[in-house]
Parts: C-alpha cells; structure tokens; sequence
C-alpha cells in the first residue's frame, strides 16, 4: 500500500498561529503519511521592475527560507518543501496533483467581508481540489 | 543553469582574468553611457536612454500604437484561455505569463478593451477623450512599450554586471556616516535606483535574512531607499512635459529623497522597529570594505565578483527577451486597465475632489496654481506611482505639473508594488506604518518642491 501524502500550504508572508493544523497534521505523520510543506508567492503587479524574473525568483527565495523556517518548527517531519508563484488556489491545486496527495490540510484564517463575496483560499481549494481538504480554522 | 566559461572563472592565484575584468567593465561603461551620460537633445540636455525612446516614438509611432493593440488583445485572449478556458500551459514560464487570478483576467481583458476602443475610435467619449484614453493609451503605454523594450537590455548593464556594487561601495561609508545604516545599504538603495525599487527592496529583504540588517535597517533601507529607477522617472517627466528639464527634475527628486532619507530613520514608525536581528540569525558583519581596504579596491573586488557570476552574452539576451515578454504580456494590459479607471474617476466622478478636499486650501496657501487639479496627487500616489503624473499631465502650470511629477517619484510607497512586496516581506511593517511614512514624505517634500519649482528650476 503506497504511503499517505498530505499537502500542507501554509501562507509564510506573516506569523500567525498555526498550532491547531500542525497538530492535525502530527497525527497524520504520526499515522506514517508522509508531509509536503508548500507556500504561494502570489502574483504581483511589478509596474517598475525591469528584471521581472529576477524579482519573481528573489521573492521565491524569501518564501523558501520561511517555508524552512516554518518546517524547522513543526512538530512533524516534512518529506518535501515546494515553493510556486501565481494565483494561490490554483497553486495549491496544482502542487497537490503533482505530489498525488491523499489529503490538503489548510487553514482557515479570514473572517473578513472580501471571504464572502470573492470566497476564501480554503473554499476554493475546497470546491476545486481532486483530493480531500480537511479545513481547519485557526 | 549555463556552462561556466573557463576564461571567466578567477586564475589559480585568485586573481581576476582578464575576461573577468573585460566583463566588468564592457557592460558597466555601456551602462553608466545610456542612462547617465548628459548628452545634448534637441532642447536641452538628456540622456541616450531618452534620446532612444524620444526617437522611437517619433518614428515608430503608428508601429508601437499597433503592437499595443496586439500585445494587450494577444494577453487578454491567452490570459482568458490559459486561467478560465480549457488551456493548459506547457512551460513554467507560460504558467507565468498567463494562469492569473480572476481580478488580472479582469484587469488584462479591461486593459485590451480600453485599448481596442481608443485606437479605433469606436469608444464612448470617456474612454477615447484626450484626458482618459489619449493619455493612458496615446501617450502612457507607448512610452512604456518603448521602455519596456529598451530597459528590459540596457538596465541589466547597470544592475547584474558590477557597477552597482562599485558605486554602492563608494557611498558605503557615506550611508554609514550620514544614514547610521551598514555600508551594505548602499548597494541596496544602488539597487533600486540603477535597476527597481521592488528589487531593491527584495535585496534588503535577503540582506536581513542573513542577519546582516536589523528590523529597523532593514525597514529603514526598504522605505526610504526604494527610490524609483531613472528610466521611469524619465518617462514621468516626459508624461508631464518636463523632459527638458529631466537634469534639474531628477536633481530635485534626488535632493528631496536626501533630505527625507536624513529625517524619517530618526522619527516613528521607522525609529519603533526593533534594532534586533532576525530571530536565528547572528549580528552579521558587513565586509562591504574589507580591514585596510580603499573604497576603490572594495568596490572593484565587489563589481569583479558580480561580473564573474554575471549571465553571459545569450543567457543576457535570453533573459533581457524573457522579461520583455513577461513586462509587455503581463503588466502593459494590466496597467492600461488600471490607469484608465483611475482617470476616469477623476474625469467623469468627483471621488478624487472629495478625497483632495482637505489639502486645496493648503496648495493655495502654499501658492500653487491650479490647486484643485493639484491636490488630489498628494494622495493618490499612495495607490500607484503613475497616477499623481496621469493625473498632473492637464495642469497648464509648469510648475504645479513639476510639484505632480516630483510627488509622483518622491512618495515612494504605493501599494500596488512596493507596498504589497513591503507587507509581505517580514519586516514589522503594516499598512498603518507604510501610510504613515508615505504621508510623512509627502509633508516633506510638497514644500520643497514648491520651493525648488519656483526659486531653482523655474
């Protein structure tokens, strides 16, 4: 039986609370699944710069020290550290796909009106991801 | 990744090769030529960058109209097919340039649709008038379609081959001593300002992760040196009609940002970040200049490490190639959209006269002409670094239209780049930080604009 994969995004881009999904996830790895990290760069409207591809693969790199730092304190092995850039959802999507994930384990953070009206990042991988999505609200 | 060609790689002895130093300075003197050489145009003083787009678009002008056309419709239709319709991209780069979110679907269509409708003529009046589509479209995008063009090779002879980091070197003391900021700094602030603000700000974001900054160095360089680069602050002036007095516009620009760069380190938000390192990082030490080195042979060692490691001629065009399409197929619709829904808030609703309201008895009392058109660029750049020049460029008076232009470049923070890269990048700060520091450079630099305008330029 091949082993259990679980996606796990998480948005580096602040310091946020991120207890309740990792320990959701430790008992997934404690079961023997296997964990990729991930994180979204998303897309920018880089109106003065030049070296666009520079600049995307700078900002990529930032995101992957703090995906590593983020790793280094989870209270679970991560088997793989992914990095995109573009639209976050469709990201998550794409990478869970690729890494044929059994399961996304996302957190739920906004509350706010824009969620209403245009749907969160977890609604979205929710409604559109081929896998299951446990949602976990922070 | 390339092949490493043997002749650029240090001898055996550590000493650079003369390929080395040929790729140092060939790029960097070509560099240094087109964008800051003064050279005689046909009014005044400009430079060769300048000199090239002023000539494409008297030349070429019915040519880059068209290729507007094509790229802002060839984005919009790709941009549709590849993030909504059954298309799927074949290369990562693909996946770049065209899977977006739903709100650049939406601005790229809109921007192919403004463009489709001035060109042609068959838009409603507010979209084909001279103060919405015939600036955004007829004036705007073909000066950046021609910069976009141009900078896309000629600024990475500036930024990626080692002059940057020789001049960063000599002003590395400079910084220290008048900025209270590592000699690094420099090098940063050179960043933004030979290649892109956002750049610079990304390479002081990596600088702090290596401990080399504080929180509020690293703020501090991120916010008050992320000037905008030469060739778009070309392009503002000539927005506005002073690309004949570019010289003196930029000197303006540069002594303002001086003069900011002197007060806001030293007052809040900039001066409540913490002076600690990032969490597990060390106190890095800055070896800008090495113990009983020059400023010379630092910034020579420097640029020679950059060159070394510099991309060679193809990877140059290659990536000169890849970031034209990338800035003409991804930012060029999108900014058409959102320029003309700027401008036509202004033009055709009173939003922007509401939001100015506040600051038009100040402008008059200050003794700026057409204060009303005037006021609402103090508070629009906050937004985008385009929009206090689109909305400036109707102003008859020369001197209020320099004020427009000198805000536009002097701000510095708008959210729509430089803010967003600055939200996202760990640094402590928030929005209320970025509002506050952008209000602050803007208290500063009105009145030394206005005096500049009337008693240095003028």
């Amino acid at each position: 039986m091949s082993k259990e994969t679980v996606l796990v995004p998480v948005d580096v881009s602040s310091d946020h609370d991120r207890s309740r999904m990792f320990d959701e996830v430790a008992e997934h790895a404690g079961r023997g699944a296997q964990v990729v990290l991930m994180t979204v760069v998303p897309e920018i409207y880089l109106a003065t710069t030049v070296d666009a591809k520079g600049m995307i693969k700078a900002m990529m790199d930032h995101a992957a020290i703090r995906l590593g730092d983020v790793a280094t304190a989870a209270p679970f092995e991560v088997a793989d550290q992914i990095v995109r850039y573009g639209p976050v959802a469709p990201g998550i999507i794409d990478v869970a796909a690729e890494t044929g994930a059994t399961l996304i384990v996302i957190n739920a953070r906004s509350r706010d009106r824009t969620a209403y009206l245009l749907g969160s990042v977890a609604s979205r991988v929710a409604n559109h991801a081929r896998c299951s999505v446990h949602v976990v609200r922070a | 990744m390339s092949d490493v060609d043997p002749r650029d790689t240090p001898s055996d002895s550590g000493d650079p090769t003369r390929a080395n130093w040929l790729k140092f300075i060939i790029p960097s003197v070509l560099g240094a030529a087109l964008f800051l050489m003064p050279v005689p145009g046909p009014e005044t003083w400009t430079i060769p960058f300048g000199v090239a787009i002023d000539w494409l678009n008297a030349n070429f002008a019915a040519l880059l109209k068209w290729t507007l056309v094509a790229v802002t419709v060839t984005s919009g239709l790709l941009t549709l097919w590849y993030s909504y319709g059954p298309g799927t991209p074949k290369t990562p780069l693909m996946v770049q340039y065209f899977r977006t979110s739903a709100v650049w679907v939406l601005l790229r269509c809109l921007g192919a649709v403004f463009t489709v409708l001035y060109t042609t003529g068959m838009g409603p009046e507010w979209i084909t008038s001279g103060a919405t589509g015939g600036t955004v479209v007829g004036s705007l995008m073909v000066n950046l379609l021609a910069l976009f063009a141009l900078a896309s090779f000629g600024l990475p002879l500036l930024s990626d081959y080692g002059f940057m980091e020789f001049v960063g070197a000599l002003l590395s003391r400079a910084f220290r001593f008048l900025f209270r900021l590592p000699g690094r700094s420099a090098i940063d602030g050179l960043a933004s300002w030979l290649g892109a603000a956002p750049l610079g700000v990304m390479l002081t974001v990596q600088q702090y992760d290596k401990g080399v900054y504080t929180t509020r160095e690293a703020a501090t360089v991120a916010t008050t040196f992320s000037i905008v680069s030469i060739p778009f602050c070309y392009v503002i002036a000539k927005l506005v009609g002073l690309s004949d007095v570019f010289f003196a516009f930029y000197g303006c620009v540069f002594a303002i940002g001086f003069v900011c760069a002197l007060i806001l380190p030293r007052i809040p938000p900039l001066s409540w970040m913490p002076s600690s390192h990032k969490p597990g990082t060390s106190n890095h030490v800055d070896d800008t200049v090495h113990e009983g080195e020059t400023l010379i042979q630092a910034g020579t060692r420097l640029g020679l490490e950059r060159a070394r490691t510099a991309p060679n001629f193809v990877e140059f065009i290659k990536n000169g190639f890849e970031n034209l399409v990338f800035m003409w197929f991804s930012l060029v619709p999108a900014t058409v959209a959102i320029a003309m829904i700027a401008l036509i808030m202004v033009e055709y609703t009173p939003v922007f006269q509401w939001l100015s309201l506040p600051f038009v008895p100040i402008l008059e009392w200050a003794g700026v002409a057409e204060a009303k058109a005037a006021a609402p660029s103090l508070v629009v750049g906050f937004a985008d670094m385009y929009l206090p020049a689109l909305i400036g460029k109707s102003i008859e008076s020369q001197e209020t239209r320099f004020l427009v232009a000198i805000l536009s470049v002097s701000q510095l923070i708008y959210m729509s780049e430089v803010g967003a890269i600055l939200l996202r990048s760990n640094l402590g700060l928030n929005i209320g930080h970025l509002a506050m520091i952008f209000v602050i450079r803007t208290i500063i630099a009105t009145p030394l604009a206005i005096i500049l305008a009337k008693y240095v330029v003028f």
